[in-house]
């Protein structure tokens, strides 16, 4: 698993360059963002479209990170497909979250 | 001479037995042999055994499955984990059988209920398998455990019932 950073000013763009997000990288994935995101960044997009599978340890990874980078940095998603999308549906993790469709949507509206 | 009518073979037609689908595989109790097992179990349900919706939430649940048996199972390095799947008529079955200690209370676990607004990071496995399986079905066979999770999915491509063209109908209204 990769991490890509697009940086834009206060919001950071951050692409999951991994088709999964499972138990056997969970732990790469929490180290990944916190490596990763500018300590200037007020508010994270993760970007999940290059992802396809996610089982409960990854979405609790997610959740990991977001109290991770709380309180000084929002978490917000974007990008999910509906593999994904069905998992936050299902766990009720997508009251939590602010998620978006795309980048594009992410950054006009954070 | 071979005459071009067929055969009489008394009152029944012979129905070729409709082809059996199995998958199998052998792992070891850590992640990254799940995460092989399932990319296996994904391409064999793939190809052909269901559609893309059914074969996303049949890795899904095994996925939970196979993880807690990794992470809480107790099964030691030098024991395996095997995972079946078996395509049925109107079903997907799968058997996952290990040696680690028994489930607690001998029993099923129950889905755990949480509030998201907790924000937990964990304890969703028995929920999501409770909720995406048709059934589930655990039992203690020393020594060892088997979890058995059965997902209906409709008539599975290769495996409708054959029925001969000219197979007459059978009336199901008894006489009066």
């Amino acid at each position: 698993m990769d991490i890509s950073l697009s940086d834009h000013g206060p919001i950071s763009v951050l692409g999951v360059e991994a088709s999964r997000i499972d138990a056997a990288s969970a732990i790469r994935f929490k180290d990944l963002v916190r490596e990763v995101t500018p300590k200037r960044s007020e508010t994270v997009v993760l970007d999940l479209s290059k992802v396809d599978f996610i089982d409960s340890s990854g979405l609790g990874a997610i959740v990991a990170v977001m109290k991770m980078l709380a309180p000084d940095i929002r978490l917000e998603l974007c990008g999910m497909g509906a593999t994904v999308a069905k998992v936050f549906s299902l766990t009720r993790m997508d009251q939590v979250f602010t998620i978006h469709k795309n980048i594009a949507d992410a950054l006009v509206n954070t | 001479m071979r005459s071009s009518t067929p055969e009489y073979h008394g009152g029944h037609t012979v129905i070729p037995p409709p082809p059996s689908k199995v998958f199998a595989s052998r792992l070891a109790p850590d992640f990254a042999s799940v995460r092989g097992a399932l990319k296996s179990l994904s391409a064999w349900l793939d190809n052909n055994v269901c559609s893309a919706d059914q074969s996303d939430r049949i890795e899904l649940t095994v996925a939970e499955a196979l993880n807690n048996v990794a992470e809480h199972g107790g099964v030691t390095s030098h024991q395996y984990i095997t995972l079946f799947a078996r395509q049925e008529p109107s079903a997907i079955r799968i058997v996952i059988r290990d040696q680690g200690k028994a489930y607690p209370g001998n029993a099923l676990p129950k889905p755990k209920v949480q509030n998201a607004l907790d924000l937990p990071e964990g304890g969703f496995g028995w929920m999501l398998i409770h909720t995406l399986a048709d059934e589930v079905s655990y039992q203690r066979i020393e020594p060892g455990n088997v979890l058995t999770i059965l997902f209906s999915v409709e008539n599975t491509p290769d495996i409708r019932p054959i029925v001969p063209a000219n197979c007459p109908k059978i009336s199901t209204n008894r006489p009066q």
